[in-house]
């Protein structure tokens, strides 16, 4: 267990009647990066979620470097944890969504020391340091006084990726991150997330691209009505899939 | 396909800029607004000046018009008028101030996840929004000090020091009121606020670790101030007026020492109206700091910089409807197009 960033066990998840999730099972290795593909309403983005317990699971285990994540275990009953617990929890993972939600109040650099500032509890000068090396590795050092609305989609999204990491977070989640974004500058924010799977960061990545999940990926994982079909290295994944829902999948998105 | 030929680097002939066409409007906008002025500066004139008419048009007021109107003069020298706008306005401000914090309280509260303290927050704003505040105003001043102090069986509880307190200040029951009922309205406005926050504020804060509590703190409620805060300088605006209800039962505010000045003097009209232009001066004061602050809130993340003039024109004079002129100057030439 210790190798595994996440374990996911047989992951159950209801919306009222709808049931979204239906035994999802994946394990992430320490520096491992797993692509999610997979139609709309397949699940992915809920499961992505419930792995920083953004939903709450109805089923299953989902642990998070070796804890499970957002509940205790009560007589083989999951209980949820206190806010401040899994708040911790949380702060060790960061999220990157694909409508950005960036802080409109803020200039690209408050949001990215924010978290550290009043979460942590860093210093306010070390953590404008940190946080101007981190909008410089994705390009944007010159933007940090200005708000998110003066950025374009792209721009937006790298200041997300800057403040995520500013939590120096064991693990990356990104939830479409390219989809809110126009064709031309979807290029900017796959360097910056490709940048990061080459520095060894774990990242669990719910996309569209193909591109990115044959160049970067470890591993491909397709998702159809709420559980894993098909999984394996991208370039057998994609070549040879073996479902007859992967090949069609595959076929309706290349 | 063709390829266009790159723009030759010649100096095009400058394109002039719209022009602003002055309309018929402009003219009567003008002649009316320097009428106004003229009325304007006759009247306040006419208030100050109280020596035996001098014109045919000072006549011609007076006799339409046979108040005595510089009293109004003399009224503000009252040392009691002066102490009950003092009154009015620190009663007004004490509890729109308490009424806010009601509001957030309860508006946080009705979202909570404990069930007790929904129920009490739905259960606050029904009732105290439902019932008369000039009812709850007089439960409070008459009602609630017999309640007490049947509820304190020794007598000497806190419940009866709280039952005097309200029993013996006008103050203090008007306060205790005007705060509550006001919090109820509050709720509402602090709700909405929130609302209408996108949900993706919270999930990224809570995403980096953040606590329901500095979350709201920290990312929401400051978003939310800015549709809060109009609502709220409204709110503010018809507490000020609100407050004259407390005249019943007996604080010595704006209205009631108005009452008592003309059961003094006879002068009835020019009491009652001089009165109103105290409230009206003093919700006028209100309103346009209000617009201030909202325009202030509004630019600050523009650079563009509103002064209190211009803000004082447009809350005295409205502004028009802009009707945007297309910009010749921004299209590219024509060759280039």
């Amino acid at each position: 267990m210790a190798a595994a960033m996440v374990e996911a066990r047989k992951v159950q998840k209801y919306f009222h009647n709808l049931h979204v999730l239906r035994g999802v099972d994946l394990d992430v290795k320490r520096g491992e990066v797993v692509v999610i593909l997979g139609a709309s309403g397949s699940g992915k983005t809920t499961f992505l979620r419930c792995i920083n317990h953004l939903e709450k699971i109805d089923g299953g285990r989902i642990w998070v470097n070796g804890h499970l994540m957002g509940y205790v275990e009560r007589n083989g009953h999951l209980v949820e944890q206190k806010e401040e617990l899994v708040s911790k929890q949380r702060a060790e993972i960061g999220m990157v969504f694909q409508r950005f939600n960036l802080f409109p109040h803020m200039t690209a650099l408050q949001n990215v020391v924010e978290a550290p500032i009043h979460v942590r509890g860093v210093d306010r000068k070390a953590a404008a340091t940190r946080a101007a090396e981190l909008l410089a590795k994705v390009g944007l050092a010159e933007k940090a006084d200005v708000y998110p609305h003066q950025l374009s989609g792209g721009q937006q999204q790298r200041v997300a990726i800057a403040r995520a990491l500013a939590m120096d977070p064991a693990l990356m989640l990104f939830d479409e991150p390219t989809s809110a974004l126009d064709p031309e500058l979807v290029g900017e924010v796959l360097r910056a997330m490709r940048q990061l799977a080459e520095e060894g960061m774990t990242m669990v990545v719910v996309t569209h691209e193909v591109g990115f999940a044959r160049d970067v990926a470890h591993r491909a994982v397709l998702m159809d009505a709420g559980a894993i079909l098909e999984e394996g290295p991208p370039d057998e994944f994609f070549t040879h899939p073996q479902h007859p829902r992967t090949k069609q999948f595959l076929s309706s998105i290349l | 396909m063709t390829i266009r030929p790159a723009p030759v680097d010649v100096p095009e002939p400058e394109l002039p800029g719209p022009i602003v066409e002055r309309d018929a409007w402009f003219v009567v906008n003008i002649a009316l607004t320097l009428a106004g002025l003229i009325v304007a500066a006759f009247l306040v004139y006419s208030l100050f000046d109280q020596r035996p008419i001098k014109s045919f048009w000072l006549a011609t007021f007076h006799t339409t018009f046979p108040y005595d109107i510089g009293y109004l003069k003399t009224y503000f020298t009252f040392p009691q008028v002066y102490k009950a706008v003092q009154v009015t306005f620190v009663l007004a401000i004490l509890a729109q101030t308490t009424g806010v914090f009601l509001g957030l309280f309860s508006a946080l509260g009705r979202q909570s996840r404990i069930a007790l303290l929904r129920v009490f927050s739905g259960l606050y704003i029904w009732v105290w929004r439902g019932t008369p505040v000039f009812l709850q105003l007089v439960l409070t001043a008459y009602g609630v000090p017999l309640i007490l102090e049947s509820m304190d069986a020794g007598g000497k509880g806190a419940l009866t020091q709280i039952a005097l307190l309200i029993a013996t200040s006008s103050f203090a029951a008007g306060y205790v009121a005007l705060s509550l009922n006001e919090g109820a309205y509050m709720s509402e406005i602090v709700r909405a606020g929130i609302e209408a926050i996108d949900r993706g504020q919270m999930e990224a804060a809570k995403a980096l670790g953040m606590t329901y509590g500095l979350a709201m703190r920290r990312i929401v409620l400051p978003q939310a101030l800015k549709v809060i805060l109009p609502p709220t300088g409204n709110e503010f605006i018809s507490m000020l007026k609100t407050t004259s209800l407390v005249s019943y039962i007996g604080l010595q505010e704006l209205t009631l020492v108005t009452l008592q000045i003309y059961a003094h003097n006879f002068k009835v009209v020019e009491s009652l109206l001089a009165a109103g232009v105290f409230y009206l001066a003093m919700t006028t004061v209100l309103s346009v700091i209000q617009a201030q602050i909202e325009i202030r809130l509004g630019e600050r993340r523009s650079e563009v910089r509103t002064s209190l003039a211009d803000n004082l024109r447009r809350f005295f004079l409205g502004a028009p409807q802009i009707r945007r002129a297309v910009t010749v100057a921004a299209l590219p030439p024509k060759e280039h197009r």
